[in-house]
């Protein structure tokens, strides 16, 4: 129940909570159970406030005007690009702001300098968000896709990917992967992957949509070469995420959406493209957004990075432990909660996942996400349609917040629902 | 099945509310892809009994378990009960465009309850307290297949197709209701149908005017009607006053009134009017107004359609619209199951 947190002290997990406002919402005068944290994160007070305050105090336009308020903004928007730029270990010249991480897939989707018989690679287990942009690419240009069948216990297949990567002989481009998977909540070996890739001379674009929350994101520790993120699953607004690199891969980039604060200077005829990183921020930015993710950035670095990490596999192994001795019920993914970070993805057997998640919701105020979570591929492949897991999961995500008392709530509730 | 129901409720409910809107579109998603043999992708069904069970689980686990194991058969119960009530809420609809009331054609159902005319206006008619007259009416329909009708006042047209006969009485304020009713009817089919007026004096004391308005129709059929009219339009008070009457009868121009009144008070016209008293017994007429359109009997004052829908030259649009709303939804829903079909 403590988290080693905020400023070195130790913080009982209670007053943590306060900081989340809808935690102490009831509904049909019982609290809620928030395990909906792989679809977004609760936001703390601490980014509200921030939001508002640009809202109440300078809400103008950042490094277009000259007035205070256009400077104050333009100030807080640096000050924030320099806080996220660092919580992943980027130059603050190397994060480009994005809609979500979905819109930064598609910026590289969109800017990567690929030529005609190029070949982007992913996993068979990507979100729709790093699956149809190359697919639409595939189906556009003659860029062709292709994934890396995970092996035995549905994990990464090192022997795979190599064995893949070698037999196109320099073609692939891109290796396009996602870090933490959003059904099972397996981690990828990041690392090794950049290896190979690297070594035949691809790039690499990590999808960190799940893992930052509660995983240390370091581009240069992890060794690739693009990471794209979503605010909203990290303490942050809806509506801002970021593509991070280095200076060097965003250089190599085509121009993709262009507009006002992409050009130094333009004629009727031409334009000269901006530095970077606004040449790629078209149009006017959402600056409480950016604010806000920065306060977000800075909350989980007070709380920590590894104490968020370890108590979210604690209450995944609690709740695992719970499930498992439930008759009918099987866990998609890793047996060792450890390998599935924050997310338990489960099915009862007989029982629509949809009908589950919905019980969970109206009888006792549990909120977690059933279906194929963006995934679809995975689960229309032939022998996942033919598995228990034809009609998706039931899926209970994480969040550091969330407490031991509603990780047995929640199991008791499975369990009473597996039994009817 | 659920959604079956949902998309009534909600279909109702939707009238007022945009959320509901949105709930009865996705149960008519829902139950149209059933009924063409599809998927249904909606999930509204999951949510419905999820949301149902969920609830009585926790006001009562044991109803809620046996509701959720058994939610299928019964929402087909309930279902069935439901199409059960719209096909029967349908007929009446049918009946009420139809007859006039939700029961159907006969006497007995013309009187019966129906939620569309919920006060019975469209039935009501005056009951007669004539000494004179012996109405049989215990458990028979009224009836004018053996009545000679040609001892009463008539209107012949040039191509007779229809007929009508009129059964009613100065006095009888449901008759005046009708009457501006039949009168537009008449003016509409005034070349093929046949019209029958029967004045059936619910008082003794109006049996005179049957037996004036006999000879006025021996004298002039066209002054008869003028009369008739007139009578209809004088205050009811006004008819019971046998001066008033007299009166009117006096206004008519070109008309010897004094022969009329002679002429009523003659023996012939007695007898005519006996003969006709005993007509009218063997009709099984209750009250008035009753009016027989190709002898289908209607009790009370009914709205112009159902007089008109038993005409032979009425086009029965309403009819034709049904069979052809039936047939289009068929074949949409043939396409849908044969063309559209889902793996």
């Amino acid at each position: 129940m403590i988290l080693e947190s905020l400023f070195n002290k130790k913080v009982e997990l209670t007053e943590l909570r306060k900081d989340f406002t809808v935690l102490s919402r009831q509904i049909n005068n019982k609290p809620i159970v928030y395990f909906d944290n792989a679809c977004m994160s609760l936001r703390p007070k601490r980014v509200l406030e921030v939001m508002e305050e640009y809202y109440n105090k300078f809400p103008g336009c950042a490094g277009r005007s000259n007035h205070t308020i256009s400077n104050e903004v333009g100030k807080a928007v640096d000050e924030s690009r320099e806080k996220i730029a660092k919580f992943f270990g980027a130059d603050k010249h190397s994060i480009i702001f994005t809609k979500n991480c979905t819109e930064a897939i598609n910026l590289i989707a969109n800017a990567f300098p690929f030529k005609s018989g190029d070949l982007v690679l992913t996993t068979d287990k990507e979100h729709n968000s790093n699956l149809l942009p190359w697919l639409r690419l595939e189906k556009k240009w003659e860029i062709k896709h292709d994934w890396v069948e995970s092996g035995v216990k549905n994990e990464f297949s090192m022997d795979n990917f190599i064995k893949k990567i070698t037999e196109y002989k320099g073609k692939v481009k891109l290796v396009s992967i996602v870090h933490t998977s959003n059904i099972d909540g397996v981690t990828n070996p990041v690392k090794d992957i950049a290896r190979v890739a690297h070594r035949h001379g691809a790039k690499v674009l990590l999808d960190c949509a799940q893992s930052a929350q509660h995983q240390e994101i370091n581009i240069k520790k992890l060794g690739v070469d693009f990471i794209a993120v979503s605010s909203h699953k990290l303490l942050g607004p809806n509506g801002v995420g970021a593509l991070i690199s280095t200076k060097e891969n965003l250089e190599q980039l085509n121009m993709f959406l262009v507009g006002g604060e992409t050009v130094k200077d333009s004629t009727i005829v031409d334009f000269v493209p901006e530095d970077l990183p606004e040449r790629f921020e078209a149009g006017l930015q959402n600056y409480p957004g950016i604010i806000g993710f920065a306060a977000a950035v800075e909350y989980l670095e007070k709380v920590g990075i590894r104490n968020i990490h370890k108590h979210v596999v604690k209450l995944n192994e609690i709740a695992s432990k719970g499930l498992s001795t439930l008759k009918g019920i099987t866990i998609l993914g890793p047996k060792d909660a450890e390998k599935r970070s924050g997310i338990l993805s489960f099915v009862i057997k007989g029982k629509n996942v949809h009908e589950v998640s919905l019980l969970l919701n109206n009888m006792h105020n549990i909120m977690v996400r059933s279906g194929a979570h963006c995934v679809h591929s995975w689960f229309n492949k032939e022998e996942n349609k033919k598995s228990l897991f034809k009609e998706g999961t039931i899926r209970a995500s994480f969040g550091f917040y969330n407490t031991e008392e509603e990780v047995e709530k929640f199991v008791n509730a499975v369990k009473e629902i597996s039994e009817l | 099945m659920i959604c079956f129901i949902a998309l009534i409720i909600f279909g109702i409910l939707g009238i007022f509310s945009a959320t509901h809107r949105k709930l009865a579109l996705e149960a008519f998603d829902c139950v149209f892809r059933k009924i063409t043999l599809r998927k249904c992708h909606t999930g509204l069904d999951i949510r419905l009994k999820s949301g149902i069970t969920g609830k009585l689980l926790l006001k009562s686990p044991k109803t809620g378990k046996f509701v959720y194991h058994h939610f299928e058969f019964i929402s087909g119960v309930f279902t069935i009960l439901l199409i059960g009530s719209l096909i029967w809420s349908g007929i009446s609809g049918y009946n009420y465009y139809v007859y006039g009331n939700c029961n159907g054609a006969s006497v007995e159902d013309q009187q019966g309850l129906c939620i569309f005319d919920p006060s019975g206006d469209n039935a009501q008619i005056s009951s007669c307290d004539n000494e004179d007259l012996q109405l049989q009416t215990e458990g028979a329909e009224p009836n004018i297949e053996e009545i000679e009708l040609s001892l009463f006042p008539s209107y012949k047209p040039n191509l007779k197709k229809d007929t009508l006969v009129y059964v009613g009485c100065y006095t009888c304020i449901n008759t005046r209701k009708v009457n501006p009713t039949i009168n537009e009817l008449m003016v509409r089919n005034k070349e093929t149908l046949e019209f029958t007026f029967i004045h059936l004096p619910l008082s003794k004391d109006q049996e005179y005017l049957s037996k004036i308005e006999n000879c006025l129709f021996i004298k002039d059929k066209l002054k008869f009607w003028e009369f008739h009219n007139s009578l209809m339009q004088m205050p009811i008070d006004d008819v019971k006053d046998s001066q008033k009457v007299l009166s009117l009868l006096a206004e008519i121009k070109d008309l010897d009134n004094t022969e009329i009144i002679k002429c009523s008070e003659s023996k012939a016209s007695e007898d005519l009017f006996k003969k006709q008293l005993t007509e009218i017994s063997k009709m099984n007429v209750e009250g008035t107004p009753t009016i027989f359109v190709n002898q289908q009997a209607f009790i009370g004052p009914k709205p112009l359609r159902v007089y008109e829908r038993q005409l032979s030259t009425n086009t029965d649009w309403f009819g034709i619209g049904l069979v052809s709303l039936g047939a289009v939804i068929v074949l949409i829903m043939l396409y849908f199951a044969i063309f559209r079909r889902e793996k």
